[in-house]
């Protein structure tokens, strides 16, 4: 039993970090920081997709997946590493769209969609947004109406999609819809590659409490190949079911949270009421060690998820037990951290004398959805009973 | 990165689970609470004879040689058979303090027999402040005539009453750290036992120390240097307490859920309502957690590591998670969860113990502070 890295995993770590010192440009790193939570504005999207092709060119890009993509077939373990050091560094990382779609259209697309979509996800020209969510399908998303209806060559989609955040930067929806519809509902789905140039769709954006950015997406008799199909049709919920447990350890990595707790631990040593340290006050010095051991399982949880997927294993259990424990420590250091700032913790990015440039305060206002964002904790807590336990249904 | 444990940690693990399962069912783990002595001898000959209370010790010394790690999977499976009895006492507190601080000569005179499961020891360490600290150190070991002569009183410890030797943690200078550590034969004259009533059930012991006469060749290691060995000895004892924490948690949680899937209510299971099933899914959380924490705690200790962070995060965490598995396992079983006469109370009452030893929640936070710089 070892905790500890490889030689070959701590080298990696720091070809990572050799990468962001040397080889991004410090007004792009500048671009970057503060990441679409904070404006979401076009610039943000720009300056990614610029990083996104200095990650390709370094080889930095999908590590684990084979070359003839452009990846460097590395073990999976390397994504972890490269996801919490760009997270770490306040980066963006790779993304749902190559942690989540691409190994979906590796599984069940065929040897042309591979061809035709991989290299260009890869290479940063082709970035999908995640249609499954809809006004009346949230938890329970099977019960999805979009239709895609068949129509000679094509499919004509018909319907809405919420929440479908990036589908402002993106040029593809990974489309789950409803092919049969006299099918049972987990039965009648199939998953649609759907580009986003097609007439007939529209995207409107709704801005969310944290300030960040996500859309509706309007389906209007859209035209779509039925060669875009991914999968066997009606087969699509497998298909969708088997990613979400990827994707779910994917959106709650350590790093983000390694580094607020950090800046806080910086903060409360050097600030001083009456001469004294904030970090030498009991009850903060209690709140900040809580904090840490929170943290310090966190990062074992997420060293037993990778090692899972590094064992070509599937996590489901390891995933939402990362979701639910992240997403509720996040908001406790967050709202302790400006607890411990007092009035100055009510300031938002932009306002004189805010501290940390609002990163705590705006990070606060964006935490709910961590709650119930890649399935609800409630959900997720389902899964671990059921799944892990064996409870019944 | 490897969390998965070697054959050999397999193969300890499923000895000690089958010989507890044979040898401690809850019908003697009665018997023992109820009786003076407070272990099963049958069960304690069998660890003997298995190797069990070998498992740390140096091949010098007539062990198998075995990691803190391969320790820890033993405490593990003691943890979730509810084992009471000497065994942490004397291979843990006992055998660890002879190994890190004993001569060559004390060593080799007793390590064997600890091994073998041949002679009972403990430390004599806590007294009335009840803290883990030298400056908490009070009773003394006076020089004369050749020898030392204990004077004072030591709380909660472990099998004290059926120890053959007890290790006596005393302060021979009054600076602070002016500790040593001597090896007192229980039948010494002066020593009087007087046993603790505690929730857990298992016995601990309050040793009073009235002119006990020790010769200097019970002297363990160097006059005056004997925290050191204290320190260390602590740190492997409450990452291993952690250890069998864990393995109580997962067993609490195992009792649980198979009670909720069989008791029907409502013309159901009530392990199918989500409340059930999310305090379920909140107790394997905090279980898993726990078993990592204590693991990565156990495994840099066994690779010479230096690892005063991992104890100090896996101590607070099994507390808070020890407590929260054992209360809310109540709330699933309830009443029939609740009687004398169910086991499940031998879980709580023991883990109660465990989150009180070697530093609570509360100090090991304090640790975490410290450790990591604030």
């Amino acid at each position: 039993m070892d905790f500890a890295f490889t030689p070959e995993q701590e080298e990696f770590v720091q070809e990572v970090r050799t990468f962001i010192r040397e080889r991004v440009p410090a007004a792009l790193l500048k671009r970057l920081r503060g990441g679409p939570e904070s404006g979401g504005g076009d610039d943000y999207q720009a300056a990614a997709r610029e990083f996104k092709q200095l990650l390709y060119k370094a080889g930095l890009l999908g590590v684990n997946w084979p070359p003839e993509y452009g990846g460097r077939g590395a073990p999976h373990i390397f994504q972890y590493f490269l996801a919490e050091e760009l997270s770490y560094q306040d980066l963006p990382g790779a993304g749902l769209t190559l942690t989540s779609v691409a190994p979906m259209i590796w599984r069940a697309g065929t040897e042309e969609q591979k061809k035709q979509y991989l290299r260009g996800i890869f290479e940063g020209e082709i970035e999908f947004a995640i249609g499954y969510t809809e006004p009346n399908a949230g938890s329970d998303l099977a019960s999805l109406q979009t239709q895609a209806i068949k129509d000679g060559d094509d499919y004509i989609i018909r319907g809405q999609k919420m929440f479908t955040s990036g589908a402002h930067m993106s040029t593809h929806i990974w489309l789950a819809a409803r092919t049969d519809p006299n099918a049972p509902k987990h039965r009648g789905v199939s998953m649609i590659i759907v580009p986003l140039n097609l007439p007939g769709i529209t995207v409107r954006p709704l801005w969310t409490m944290g300030d960040g950015r996500t859309n509706e997406v309007f389906f209007d008799d859209v035209r779509v190949p039925r060669r875009n199909l991914v999968g066997e049709e009606n087969r699509g919920w497998y298909t969708m079911s088997a990613a979400l447990d990827f994707e779910r350890a994917a959106v709650a990595p350590l790093s983000p949270l390694r580094r607020i707790l950090e800046d806080l631990v910086k903060f409360c040593k050097e600030t001083k009421h009456n001469g004294l340290a904030l970090a030498e006050d009991p009850i903060i010095r209690n709140k900040l060690a809580e904090l840490t051991v929170d943290l310090g399982i966190l990062r074992l949880f997420s060293l037993r998820n990778a090692w899972v997927i590094d064992k070509g294993a599937v996590p489901n259990v390891e995933g939402s037990m990362i979701k639910v424990w992240s997403s509720e420590l996040r908001e406790r250091l967050l709202a302790t951290g400006l607890e411990i700032m007092g009035p100055f913790g009510q300031l938002q990015p932009g306002s004189k004398w805010v501290p940390f440039q609002g990163r705590f305060e705006v990070g606060l206002r964006a935490s709910p959805q961590y709650r119930f964002t890649a399935g609800s904790n409630e959900i997720q807590r389902n899964i671990i009973a059921q799944r892990g336990l064996g409870l019944p249904r | 990165m490897d969390l998965a444990l070697s054959e050999t940690q397999q193969m300890l693990k499923q000895l000690t689970r089958e010989l507890l399962e044979k040898e401690f069912p809850s019908t003697t783990l009665r018997e023992v609470e109820a009786s003076e002595e407070g272990y099963s001898r049958e069960l304690w000959k069998r660890l003997g004879e298995l190797g069990l209370t070998n498992v740390a010790i140096s091949e010098a010394y007539g062990g198998t040689g075995g990691s803190l790690l391969d320790l820890g999977v033993v405490l593990e499976e003691m943890g979730r058979g509810v084992y009471i009895g000497p065994f942490f006492a004397t291979v843990v507190l006992g055998g660890l303090t002879l190994l890190y601080a004993a001569s060559e000569a004390q060593k080799r005179d007793l390590l064997p027999k600890v091994g073998q499961g041949q002679v009972l020891l403990s430390l004599a360490l806590l007294e009335e402040e009840g803290r883990y600290e030298p400056d908490a150190i009070h009773l003394q070991a006076e020089r004369r005539d050749g020898g030392y002569v204990l004077q004072g009183t030591k709380l909660f410890v472990e099998y004290g009453h059926v120890a053959d030797y007890l290790v006596c943690v005393a302060r021979t200078s009054p600076q602070q750290e002016g500790i040593s550590l001597f090896l007192v034969p229980r039948s010494s004259p002066g020593i009087t036992i007087t046993p603790l009533i505690t929730t857990g059930g298992d016995k601990q012991v309050e040793v009073q120390f009235r002119g006990v006469e020790v010769p200097e060749s019970n002297l363990i290691g160097q006059l005056n240097q004997g925290w050191s060995a204290v320190r260390r000895v602590l740190e492997a004892a409450t990452a291993l307490l952690c250890m069998q924490m864990a393995g109580m948690g997962e067993k609490v949680l195992e009792i649980t859920v198979e009670y909720v899937k069989q008791r029907v209510q409502f013309g159901r299971p009530v392990g199918s309502f989500q409340a059930v099933q999310h305090h379920a899914a909140n107790m394997a959380i905090l279980s898993d957690g726990a078993k990592l924490a204590a693991l990565e705690a156990v495994s840099r200790l066994s690779q010479g590591l230096p690892a005063a962070k991992e104890v100090a995060v896996a101590k607070a965490f099994c507390g808070r998670a020890g407590f929260e598995i054992t209360y809310n396992s109540h709330e699933l079983n309830a009443g029939v969860g609740f009687m004398k006469e169910s086991d499940l109370q031998f879980y709580t009452r023991q883990m109660h113990g465990m989150r009180l030893r070697f530093g609570t929640t509360m100090d090991h936070l304090k640790v975490v502070a410290r450790e990591y710089g604030f």
